[in-house]
């Protein structure tokens, strides 16, 4: 079971390290009625980069939005209803560079949000917890004296998969995702979808059992 | 083939073949499997990959891997596929599908696995041995999703699946009703995984058609499964609505153990919830509608989120009577539930931990160590603890 995590891990990885380049510089992948218009087409100066989560239905974009002589990271999301959110802003009046932003989503709901600073040239990340409200503190995901670029996200295996460019190499590092509100614990079963087995559900007996 | 040559082969003819549906299936050569196997980065020559489908010789560990890279499936079908030749000789010796796929639904009901599957398989190698215009696609579809069952409750989830997407790939032949249950068996596969959001929207799916079939039972399990991804998700309040929905609707269609594993289940989303004294009172309750209906992995299942909600609270003395009378009932003669025996030990070994008694927290780890190769659900518990190991790994 172990070997098998490890080779789907392998492959994530490998996928998620081709798809740096792209991912990191996605275009928009929705209409221009889908975007949020307030800030489209002046104010939109770094490519839309999109993510929706199935639990509330939100759709969140970022981008890197230009305020005056610097970038720093907007972000939105458009509730099931069709309505853009006012953006927040990440990184503002900080006097340094905020771009590239890249969006992923893990299966509690919480939404990840990563970015290259210019102006230090760290590649750092921020969490936003399943139905909460508050962004947590932005962490550097770069090591002291590292530059990194283009970062991509993906939700591998339970760790968070930060991809990004350093020079000529990808660097992929991993970190654990952030605590849901509330954690499972326990066993919760799936009904028996045939309805013709009495009492096993999803939970399975040995070969040869078939439950109750 | 003669039995002769039958006792020539050393490989697994079974394997063969499904390496060979697999290749076909995606429409590749025999070289053109080897050009793939070289870009995942491994060497599997044409003529050995025939020989592997002809079931002469088994391919190795390697070889394996590059083969489930190539098909994109798991290794664990390939021994999963293997696994199933015990069952080969309970194949059944009619000619009729009909029959055949009926004798296979009463040995499922009746909880002769081994030889529902073999039933349907056998029913399924007559329809598709038959003229392509003659194929009775109905009947395919329906012993598929029986075929599924089989597999599900033998514990080969990826062979399920591959069945479920097979008889949902052409739905036209397909009563709603059947395609919601498919597409239910399919949402629980993906719950087991981890696969929530693929859950959530086949379950979304499958109410569609329970309800425009007016078919309250499937409706309440489509809810039923939705409660359960919404509590893995830690959504414990909006899991109890769904639940609760789902535990109406049951009751109402007299699916009475169904309605007890939702009620259970609500109980479980009170423990995480940290609100004990109401998890416990429900808890309670369903365990005694399951003792009265012999339902033992219900029992079992109650008394285990007992024992949790008494590890919260520091009462390690009830938990450990709570695990003990669970384990009893997850481990009855030759029934055995391993999710539940694993959740069990689990916290046996996290209440030695923190008592710091290491004898106890070394039976425990052992068998989980045991239990663990045997599951195949990702329980928050089997998470921890597997982060747990590959922590020990990396430190060593």
């Amino acid at each position: 079971m172990l070997d098998r995590r490890r080779t789907s891990l392998t492959t994530l990885l490998t996928a998620t390290c081709l798809l740096t380049g792209s991912l990191a510089f996605a275009g928009p992948r929705m209409s221009e009625q889908q975007q949020p218009l307030r800030y489209n087409p002046r104010s939109l100066d770094g490519p839309l980069v999109t993510v929706t989560t199935g639990l509330d239905g939100r759709t969140w974009s970022a981008w890197a939005y230009r305020d005056g002589a610097e970038y720093d990271i907007a972000l939105s999301f458009r509730d099931p209803g069709g309505v853009w959110s006012e953006p927040r802003f990440i990184g503002r009046d900080d006097g340094t560079d905020q771009v590239q932003p890249a969006l992923a989503v893990d299966g509690f709901g919480t939404v990840y949000l990563a970015f290259a600073d210019l102006g230090t040239g760290a590649v750092r990340y921020t969490a936003l917890p399943a139905g909460g409200s508050a962004w947590t503190a932005v962490t550097a995901v770069t090591r002291d004296g590292e530059r990194g670029f283009m970062p991509a996200l993906s939700i591998v295996g339970g760790r968070l998969v930060v991809a990004f460019r350093s020079g000529r190499l990808v660097v992929i590092r991993d970190v654990p995702l952030l605590d849901p509100a509330v954690r499972p614990e326990g066993i919760h079963d799936s009904p028996d979808p045939y309805g013709s087995s009495g009492d096993s559900g999803s939970g399975r007996t040995t070969p040869g059992d078939g439950g109750s | 083939m003669g039995s002769r040559a039958r006792q020539d082969l050393k490989g697994s003819v079974r394997l063969g073949n499904y390496l060979k549906r697999l290749r076909t299936g995606y429409g590749y050569s025999l070289r053109r499997v080897e050009e793939r196997a070289r870009a995942e980065g491994g060497e599997i020559d044409n003529s050995q990959l025939s020989r592997y489908e002809k079931g002469i010789c088994y391919p190795s560990f390697d070889k394996l891997r590059v083969l489930a890279s190539v098909f994109n499936v798991s290794i664990q079908a390939f021994s999963d596929v293997v696994d199933l030749e015990d069952f080969e000789n309970l194949k059944p010796a009619g000619e009729s599908p009909n029959a055949i796929v009926e004798e296979g639904t009463a040995a499922l009901k009746s909880g002769d696995i081994g030889r529902a599957f073999a039933c349907f398989e056998r029913a399924l190698e007559l329809l598709l041995d038959s003229p392509t215009e003659q194929i009775d696609r109905d009947l395919v579809a329906r012993a598929r999703i029986s075929q599924a069952a089989a597999l599900s409750r033998l514990g080969k989830q990826s062979l399920a699946e591959h069945e479920l997407r097979s008889a949902l790939r052409h739905p036209e032949g397909l009563s709603r009703e059947a395609q919601g249950r498919a597409l239910l068996a399919l949402s629980a596969i993906h719950a087991d995984q981890g696969e929530h959001i693929l859950s959530e929207l086949e379950s979304e799916r499958a109410l569609r058609h329970a309800r425009s079939e007016q078919r309250d039972d499937l409706a309440a399990r489509a809810l039923h499964t939705m409660g359960r991804v919404l509590a893995q998700r830690g959504r414990p309040e909006q899991a109890i609505e769904r639940y609760r929905q789902a535990a109406e609707v049951y009751a109402q269609c007299g699916v009475r153990h169904e309605e007890i594993r939702v009620r259970i289940q609500i109980g479980g989303c009170y423990v995480d919830m940290g609100k004990y004294r109401e998890g416990i009172r429900m808890l309670t309750a369903a365990l005694q509608q399951a003792q009265s209906g012999g339902h033992r992995r219900l029992e079992a299942h109650a008394w285990s989120y007992l024992g949790l909600a008494y590890y919260h609270q520091d009462d390690h003395r009830r938990a450990r009577g709570c695990f003990r009378e669970s384990d009893a009932r997850a481990n009855f003669n030759r029934e055995k539930h391993p999710d539940i025996l694993f959740h069990n030990a689990f916290y046996e070994w996290k209440m030695a931990r923190v008592e710091e008694n290491p004898t106890r927290e070394k039976i425990a780890f052992g068998r989980l160590k045991t239990l663990r190769s045997s599951l195949e659900r990702r329980l928050p518990e089997v998470e921890e603890f597997d982060a747990f190991v590959e922590r020990g790994r990396s430190d060593a």
